[in-house]
């Protein structure tokens, strides 16, 4: 199993490598400068100025973009975080329920809204959403990401954190604040979100429910929600982790694009400023720190599959 | 069927959320642009006027709001000699300049900083002249008509000056009560140039308003804090925000929501909707901005006054006025507002007549197989709701008396080069004068030594004109003033060198627990004396 | 002997023809075929069929209601913008560029994608190696990141957001076809073509291909949606078409401002571009349950 690692680890350098000469070509395409140099020089700066954290400064404020990128990306990881509770709270029950009861009418309601989640162009949906309030009557913020009225300095750029460590100013009002702000952005993510997981879970526990340990189980006698608790659940989680991994990305592209209707400033939001306003480094940057996250999670969603799933990590053993 | 009544938990939590906006010792005014700096000496758009002139500095003197006569501000009073070459002005001796993290005062304000802060303006030597502002900007960004008029800043003592003039002249008073005289503090200059970061005077601001600079982050929020010595009367605010939120729809529902007091510029399609809300008010002040399309003069056909001339007649205003600006903008067919002394109500009215257009245009052998380019920016400003849909307008307009036209748009950078290279034949625009002198209209627009940067965007250079303009500036009779303005303004609509499409109007909305709120639509946004009450209890049908 | 012609004579079916017959029992695998078709017609003679030039101003009808609503003209079914354009025209304008680029990104990328995921799996050692790596990078960025940098690199214009967006799917795409060729060639049938001594190209032509057809209706389909969302997305975000050309996603962002006014002007847009994903995945979800049964 260390072994695994090890290899799984040796591979991720390689990507990364692949990662930062692709950063390195749009850096140099974008400034255009002069490419008589030696690429390969230039190419060893660039690495050496990356390993000390020089990424670059932003032409528009003079900031280290590499910070701005930092803080924008977190917002972006809180909204899909958000998203994803929300998203695990609804699909996962409605996607057992669809499983378990195939082919019935609840599972073609279920699967129908599934079919609309997923043929939804999101930043139409985001609209739709900007203007439930207004039509609805209620008073949600659409716009930004904790009111201005608020003055939270940046510790970690995870607003849940820093609103909570300003807590002797404002209480738990700046919390609860960017609590309401999330809420209608990550409702249209979890929209999308909502309608994979029933899809997966749904796949899944069909697959989990046609094996003979199931079978066994209900000739042992054990009532239905005994079998879904104990052995559908877990059977059928290793599977749907493993596929909303690779969904990662298609999770993020849609994160940013709500982003910008409901200009929560995440990494959406930062990157669409950079290019109206001409400063490029920014792409550079974003792939970096972007792709870096989705290799990172990867990894860390392999690891957490080999500790929820016993079957997975007797084959790393079977390998030795 | 947990997980709904968590969420649906969250949503109510919606209910208690207006929670900051009974922090009534903060008020927020969400805005569409941020300013290009903090020092209205150099930057006279209107945002920058916002967030700087009546917030952070003081003048010598202003102008009452409601009398519109000169008071005292920095200066208590004025004395005049008799020859109104020489003026004589009285400094305050209470004065503190802004104490912050970044700049602690020694002393209060004097007659030095009055002229170090003016000198800026006036002497090339000046160790400020050249910062933050390039040569080519300087002799459109720096007050012509100010550094025209004096001669000389004399210190008689700490606490008096006197302002010696080149010739007699009335209007000084009005110059120095314009956005751009205001006193900057020359010790934090000082401070500055010996520690290497003069470029700090715009952007870190010092000043003697009733608020003081804490905080801008990333272009999108703005932080001021109470004045923490404050010689005038005391602000009821403690914390001043300026949250810049480009979109128009959502500054309204933001508005809506309490997490804005005031907004300005709503979009212009929901303003009739927002004059039906009564749990906030609209206020509306003309203005004397215009939104204009400039003729490239330069290039051929247009070149030439009569098909200039047939080009006007084809653009029906009043559609354009209907479909973008709705009810934001009052029709004009001249640059100068209605409300300007040099307002001339005789000049010819341009009518839309496509017959007469193609008429004109065929009898002077305009070549119709050509294709004008409509230049427009991408970004809307105050000078427009809607750049791309007036130009689709236009075209059109132009396409139903056979001539072809291309829209092309730009971003900021790609506009200016543009702009320089004369690549355009309509310009879609408009002018701000930030001064009621006509001058302060007509010079950037006329004047040959102005490029199409600093506002002579038809490349307009006559020399009948130019002598005309500059004459003017120097008069000294008033009657005089105004018969060659009047004459100008006939010039300008033979000549067809701009069309006006409309006089804008300012409208700023603010919630009804906000009052006393000062709005100039010359000088900017005054937030010395808004005060602000825990919000009604609101009904929910907003 | 007596041939019981009528009983015993059995009608060999191509599998091309079982397919067909399995599909056209489900009425609504057909139905969706038939949208599918109206899609194909609008997209070719949508110059005929629309009522107005979709640029025609009528400057005294301006942000008309659709026909249903009070203070509608009969003449402008869907209604018209504020600059009195006919919103239908515009509509299907609109839906006649997006979804023909859409296609075309489909075609491209289902082309390249093939015969760059085949390579992969049919080849060994360094090249394909170099691939992977290659592939597991581009995968780790996300398409609306990889199509915002290939726009900014190339350059705005309805084209280039084309070819961004169909490079920016094409990773996936070929990362899915490797799997579904992998996994085949691993079958018992496969290896024994190949002991046969079948090249490579036959390998592909008569083995593999015939038996992914079902996985490769799935990726073309996910393929087509994520094309139409990414194109729409780019338009609206300003970075695809520019403001002359009616592409569904341009029409909502320009009718942004309005939306208080007149909701219908984003409304229309954004459910054809749903109308038009539902239909494809109908009739794409149709064809697969017909190979699956037809291989069963």
């Amino acid at each position: 199993m260390f072994n695994y690692f090890i290899r799984r680890f040796y591979l991720l350098t390689i990507t990364a490598f692949i990662l930062t000469l692709l950063a390195f070509i749009i850096e140099h395409w974008t400034a255009h400068s002069d490419i008589n140099d030696n690429m390969i020089f230039h190419y060893w700066d660039y690495m050496l100025a990356i390993m000390q954290g020089e990424f670059g400064y932003s032409t528009i404020d003079n900031q280290p973009i590499i910070r701005v990128g930092l803080i924008a990306f977190a917002s972006t990881l809180e909204l899909c975080f958000f998203a994803f509770i929300l998203a695990g709270l609804v699909g996962i029950p409605l996607g057992l329920f669809a499983g378990l009861k195939r082919n019935g009418g609840i599972d073609y309601c279920i699967m129908t809204l599934a079919l609309i989640g997923l043929a939804l162009p999101v930043f139409w949906v985001a609209i739709l959403f900007t203007m439930l309030p207004n039509m609805g009557g209620w008073l949600m913020p659409i716009d930004g990401n904790i009111s201005s009225i608020y003055e939270v300095p940046v510790v970690t750029g995870f607003l849940f954190i820093d609103s909570l460590l300003v807590s002797d100013k404002y209480q738990l009002d700046a919390f609860l604040n960017h609590l309401i702000h999330i809420i209608l952005p990550s409702s249209v993510l979890a929209i999308f979100l909502i309608s994979e997981i029933i899809r997966l879970t749904r796949h899944a526990v069909t697959m989990v429910m046609r094996t003979n340990y199931i079978k066994a189980a209900h000739a042992k006698g054990l009532t239905r929600s005994q079998v879904v608790y104990r052995h559908v659940l877990k059977n059928a989680t290793p599977p749907i982790v493993h596929q909303l991994r690779l969904q990662i990305s298609t999770i993020i592209s849609f994160a940013m694009t709500i982003e910008i209707v409901f200009s929560y400033q995440g990494a959406g939001m930062w990157l669409f400023d950079s290019i109206q306003q001409g400063d490029y480094i920014a792409l550079s940057t974003a792939i970096l720190i972007i792709s870096g996250f989705i290799l990172l999670s990867t990894i860390l969603v392999d690891l957490f599959l080999v500790i929820i799933s016993p079957t997975i990590r007797k084959s790393f053993y079977a390998d030795q | 069927m947990r997980f709904l009544s968590i969420y649906l938990c969250l949503t109510l939590l919606s209910g208690c959320y207006q929670a900051e906006s009974s922090l009534t010792d903060s008020l927020i005014y969400c805005t569409d642009e941020a300013p290009s700096s903090f020092n209205p000496q150099i930057s006279h758009d209107v945002a920058s006027l916002d967030a700087t002139t009546h917030q952070l500095y003081n003048r010598l003197v202003k102008i009452d709001p409601i009398s519109q006569h000169f008071i005292a501000d920095v200066a208590t009073h004025w004395s005049v000699s008799a020859d109104k070459m020489a003026y004589t002005f009285y400094l305050r001796q209470d004065i503190n300049f802004h104490h912050n993290d970044y700049f602690t005062p020694s002393r209060k304000l004097n007659a030095d900083d009055v002229i170090y802060s003016f000198q800026r303006l006036l002497s090339k030597k000046h160790p400020f002249h050249n910062v933050n502002i390039s040569k080519q900007a300087q002799t459109y960004l720096y007050p012509q008509p100010f550094s025209n008029l004096v001669r000389q800043i004399i210190k008689i003592d700490d606490h008096t000056i006197r302002f010696v003039l080149n010739k007699p002249s009335v209007t000084l008073l009005a110059n120095l009560a314009a956005h751009y005289a205001v006193i900057h503090s020359k010790e934090y200059a000082l401070t500055l140039l010996k520690s290497g970061q003069a470029e700090k005077i715009d952007s870190h601001p010092i000043g003697t308003g009733p608020y003081q600079f804490k905080q801008n982050s990333n272009r999108q929020l703005i932080r001021y804090q109470a004045h923490k010595y404050p010689w005038q009367t005391p602000v009821n605010i403690n914390n001043l925000i300026f949250d810049i939120t480009p979109n128009s729809t959502k500054r309204y529902a933001k508005l809506l929501s309490g997490e804005c007091d005031i907004i300005t510029n709503p979009a212009s399609s929901q303003v009739h909707q927002i004059s039906k809300n009564h749990h906030i008010t609209l206020s509306i002040q003309p203005t004397t901005n215009v939104a204009l399309i400039a003729f490239n003069t330069q290039k051929p056909y247009l070149n030439n006054a009569v098909i200039r001339n047939a080009l006007t007649q084809a653009i029906d205003m009043k559609n354009i006025l209907d479909a973008v600006f709705f009810d934001t903008a009052t029709v004009t067919h001249s640059l100068l507002a209605e409300s300007s002394w040099a307002y001339n109500p005789r000049i010819p009215k341009a009518d839309f007549n496509p017959q007469q257009s193609r008429f004109l245009l065929k009898q002077s052998n305009f070549d119709f197989s050509k294709t004008l380019r409509i230049l427009t920016p991408i970004k809307n400003s105050i000078f427009n709701p809607h750049f791309y849909k007036t130009a689709e307008l236009i075209q059109s307009n132009l396409a139903d008396i056979g001539v072809i036209s291309k829209i092309i748009q730009l971003r900021h950078v790609e506009l200016q080069l543009a702009l320089t290279e004369g690549e355009y034949d309509l310009y879609l625009t408009g002018i701000s004068p930030y001064t009621n002198d006509p001058d302060n209209l007509f010079r950037p627009l006329l004047n040959c030594n102005a490029n199409a940067l600093a506002g002579n965007s038809s490349q307009w250079c006559d020399n009948k004109m130019q002598r005309l303009l500059d004459d003017t500036l120097l008069e000294v009779n008033f009657i005089q003033r105004v018969k060659n303005y009047y004459q100008l303004q006939e010039d300008i609509q033979a000549q067809k060198i701009y069309i006006p499409i409309a006089h804008l109007l300012r409208f700023d909305v603010s919630n009804k627990n906000i009052s006393k709120l000062q709005i100039n639509p010359l000088t900017g946004i005054n937030f010395h004396h808004v005060k602000k009450v825990a919000p009604l209890i609101k009904e929910a049908d907003l | 002997m007596l041939i019981n012609n009528e009983f015993n004579e059995q009608k060999i079916q191509s599998p091309l023809q079982y397919i067909w017959s399995i599909f056209r029992n489900k009425s609504i695998a057909v139905m969706s075929m038939w949208a599918v078709v109206t899609l194909i017609i609008i997209i070719i003679f949508c110059h005929y069929i629309i009522p107005y030039p979709p640029s025609l101003q009528h400057p005294n009808m301006l942000l008309l209601p659709p026909y249903w609503a009070d203070g509608s003209e009969q003449a402008h079914l869907l209604g018209t913008d504020d600059l009195g354009r006919d919103t239908f025209s515009r509509l299907l304008k609109g839906v006649q560029l997006t979804l023909s680029g859409a296609l075309l990104i489909t075609l491209v990328i289902s082309i390249l994608g093939i015969i760059i995921g085949a390579t992969a799996a049919l080849t060994q050692g360094i090249k394909a190696s170099v691939l992977h790596h290659f592939l597991d990078a581009l995968l780790a960025i996300p398409t609306l990141l990889t199509a915002l940098i290939l726009i900014v690199l190339l350059g705005m214009s309805f084209e280039n957001s084309l070819l961004a967006v169909s490079l920016s799917l094409l990773p996936q795409f070929i990362r899915g076809i490797y799997i579904c060729i992998e996994s085949e060639l691993n079958k018992q049938y496969l290896i024994a073509l190949r002991l046969d001594g079948a090249t490579n190209i036959r390998l592909l032509r008569f083995g593999i291909l015939p038996n992914i057809i079902e996985p490769l209706v799935t990726l073309l389909n996910r393929s087509f949606t994520m094309a139409i969302l990414e194109i729409t997305t780019l338009g609206f975000l300003g970075f695809g078409a520019n403001m002359e050309e009616i592409e569904l996603g341009v029409l909502i962002s320009q009718n942004l401002d309005l939306v208080y006014l007149s909701p219908y002007l984003v409304l229309f847009p954004g459910l054809a571009i749903f109308i038009i994903i539902i239909i494809f995945n109908v009739f794409s979800e149709g064809i697969r349950h017909a190979v699956i049964e037809g291989e069963e």
